[in-house]
């Protein structure tokens, strides 16, 4: 017996509630089950995050003298999928003439077919608003400009140094570009889209935006009339002197201020993968060398300050010859009794050595620790060392003859400088600063550097005492009378240094000399060091006083001018003595 | 009245909410659409907008680098080389002093003699 009309239709009926319940079961299952999974598949689709690129902040001097910024350039990506053979080559046409590039490369590139062709980088501002045009012109799309900021240095090799340059990715590996990354290099935004089918953003739902943060404008402390002053000097010296290396620094003795710090040979930060790594190097902080006599004044200071000798005080110069330790220490000229502050000024080797011995090397090496020699100076610049000072129990028993004379030390010279400022700056070690203050893009001040003692090292009174030594160093009687600046009082150490022989002992008639100072030596404004490594100099003699002193004194003569600090009165004539020479500038300078 | 005539009677006043409905929900169609092409069309006006924006701010950054380049220390050596420019010596009488100087020890710069 068939079954009735009734229970058909209730069997179809259940069949259909089946198959509808099993479709309602897939949607909940898709809708609700997999709603995650599917919601990111259709925003993958059509929603993008794109970055929004932040812009590194800018280095300025300190009168605000813009050292680097950033200049955009693109990188042409063509979408080469959806063209006609008559757009290709019409493209190709335009690519070629803007570009500069054959027609032969652009075709092979454009027939790829793929939808990102990076087509040329590096291409300049003028350039790319050239090609724009051409395309908008011709109607032609597909092309897209992609923003690559570019570092520039606007003053080439100068400061170059110090500055530093980028890597490939952008981020600051050398020099106060490297030092201040966390400030310069910003926050990068980014902005999430929806596109439509043609790829264009539907504006209207844009969901989470976030700007970007550009990086900080770093300010530092030096001064670029300054630093001009410094380096032409040294590119005129660098010629004249061949030497393997010169560098100099200049501080504010007071509060520890770079105001120049230059090397050469130099090279251009605007093309450094270029340069030869050894160029790269800033000699000021990264190099280190035997002081030589300019290291005196550290003895001479210590045995001052600790009482343990008095100015006036005679010690015997032993006429240039004194045996010690089974061996002779000279000096270049002979003297029988020099006191204290003569020995300095006429920097006798065997005075200083017998004031070594006579404060005693625990005393000494104290104070050579307290002058700053062997740490790093807290610049704050990246691959700084901190030399090589060897502590007591690793010296020999000539090692107080040698190290009273700069001998079986090795420093930096930016050490050097600021040993010669806590005589400048009556006894005070201050920590050394490049970087004047931190502001963001509205120009508020986010951080700020300020003067900081680091310690005493020796009394006001002994800093005064062996100014005056120092100044005397600057005179007719002592080493180094050409480092004098007419118009200002100058004080000063000399120090001629025999390279060291990587295979033991030292090498002849190779010499590192340098003339370490501080004017006017009555107001100290400004102390500096210029070290010549190896200077060729047939027929005259190899000493820091004639040839680091007057680098010094020509510098110095300008920095004054450019700093209009007062010219002081010739206490022998009584008349005026400001006669400040306009340092191998003949038509004037951009000072 | 006959049954005919009553049957050509619309009875409008019940219909009524419905066609308000119907007019309303058209309306509401109509306005949505507008709406999302107001939408569509000020999205691309802003696009521009955004764009001419980025492009005035690159024109900006170019011009100041080119400003940049053009006074930075070594192109206006190599100006005053070529002659381009001309340094002139400022005298002390022009200059307004932050510091005070004694009178014997002004000189003007003109008269700075040459060190050996």
């Amino acid at each position: 017996m068939s079954p009735g009309p009734h229970r058909r239709a209730g069997f179809v009926c259940i069949v259909l509630a089946l198959v509808l319940s099993a479709y309602s079961a897939r949607l909940v299952h898709l809708q609700v089950g997999k709603h995650e999974e599917y919601a990111r598949v259709a925003a993958d689709t059509t929603a993008k995050r794109n970055p929004v690129r932040a812009e590194r902040g800018k280095i300025v001097d300190v009168n605000g003298e813009i050292l680097a910024d950033n200049v955009p350039i693109y990188k042409i990506v063509v979408d080469s999928k959806v063209r006609t053979d008559v757009q290709r080559t019409k493209l190709a046409d335009i690519l070629a003439r803007c570009l500069s590039l054959p027609v032969g490369q652009i075709t092979e590139r454009l027939a790829t077919k793929r939808p990102y062709v990076v087509m040329q980088k590096n291409v300049s501002a003028e350039i790319a608003t050239k090609l724009k045009t051409e395309l908008a012109e011709a109607k032609l799309r597909g092309v897209t400009f992609e923003p690559e900021p570019k570092r520039n240095y606007p003053n080439d090799n100068m400061l170059a140094h110090v500055l530093g340059f980028l890597d490939h990715e952008g981020r600051g590996i050398q020099g106060v570009e490297m030092m201040m990354e966390p400030y310069l290099r910003g926050e990068d935004g980014f902005v999430y889209t929806e596109r439509d089918r043609t790829g264009r953003e539907i504006v209207a739902y844009r969901s989470v935006e976030r700007p970007a943060r550009n990086g900080m404008t770093v300010q530092l402390t030096v001064d670029m009339g300054l630093q001009d002053i410094v380096e032409r000097e040294l590119d005129d010296s660098y010629k004249r002197l061949n030497p393997n290396m010169i560098t100099a620094v200049f501080v504010r003795p007071r509060t520890g201020e770079v105001l120049a710090m230059a090397t050469r040979p130099a090279f251009n930060p605007n093309d450094h993968a270029n340069a030869p790594i050894e160029t790269t190097k800033n000699r000021a902080i990264v190099d280190m060398f035997e002081p030589g006599s300019t290291f005196k004044l550290v003895v001479v200071s210590a045995a001052l300050n600790e009482q343990a000798v008095t100015a006036e005080q005679k010690f015997n110069c032993e006429n240039g010859n004194f045996f010690y330790g089974g061996k002779s220490l000279h000096d270049v000229h002979k003297y029988g009794e020099l006191s204290v502050h003569d020995i300095l000024v006429k920097s006798s080797n065997i005075g200083c050595a017998k004031i070594g011995l006579h404060l005693g090397a625990d005393t000494f090496y104290e104070y050579i620790r307290r002058f700053g020699f062997g740490d790093r100076s807290g610049l704050g610049l990246p691959g700084e060392i901190p030399g090589l000072v060897h502590p007591v129990h690793q010296w020999s028993g000539l090692s107080i003859t040698r190290v009273t004379m700069g001998q079986e030390v090795a420093v930096t010279p930016l050490q050097s400088v600021m040993s010669m400022s806590v005589i400048a700056s009556g006894g005070n070690m201050m920590l050394p600063k490049i970087v004047h203050s931190v502001r963001d893009q509205q120009g508020h001040e986010v951080l700020s550097f300020h003067p900081q003692v680091v310690r005493r090292v020796i009394s006001e009174e002994t800093a005064a005492k062996i100014g005056e030594a120092l100044r005397g160093v600057v005179s007719e009687d002592g080493t180094a009378p050409l480092a004098a600046i007419s118009g200002y009082p100058v004080a000063g150490k000399t120090g001629t240094a025999q390279k060291p022989n990587p295979a033991g002992g030292y090498l002849t008639g190779q010499y590192v000399v340098s003339f370490a100072g501080y004017f006017p030596a009555d107001d100290p404004e400004v102390a500096g060091i210029i070290l010549v490594d190896n200077p060729r100099t047939p027929g005259t003699s190899t000493y820091g006083g004639t040839i680091a002193g007057p680098i010094f004194s020509r510098i110095g003569a300008a920095m004054a001018r450019h700093l209009d600090l007062p010219a002081r009165q010739d206490e022998t004539e009584g008349t005026t003595i400001a006669q400040v020479p306009p340092a191998n500038k003949p038509d004037g300078d951009l000072n | 009245m006959s049954r005919s005539n009553n049957d050509q009677v619309l009875p409008l006043g019940s219909l009524m909410p419905w066609l308000c409905l119907v007019a309303f929900v058209g309306l509401l169609g109509l306005c949505y659409v507008n709406m999302t092409q107001k939408l569509k069309t000020d999205g691309d006006l802003c696009r521009e907008l955004e764009q001419k924006v980025r492009d005035l701010e690159e024109k900006i950054q170019v011009a100041s680098g080119e400003i940049i380049r053009m006074t930075a220390r070594p192109a206006l050596e190599r100006r005053r080389e070529e002659g381009f420019i001309k340094m002139m010596p400022v005298t002390d009488m022009r200059l307004v002093r932050l510091r005070p100087q004694s009178a014997s020890a002004a000189l003007s710069a003109d008269h700075a003699e040459v060190m050996p």
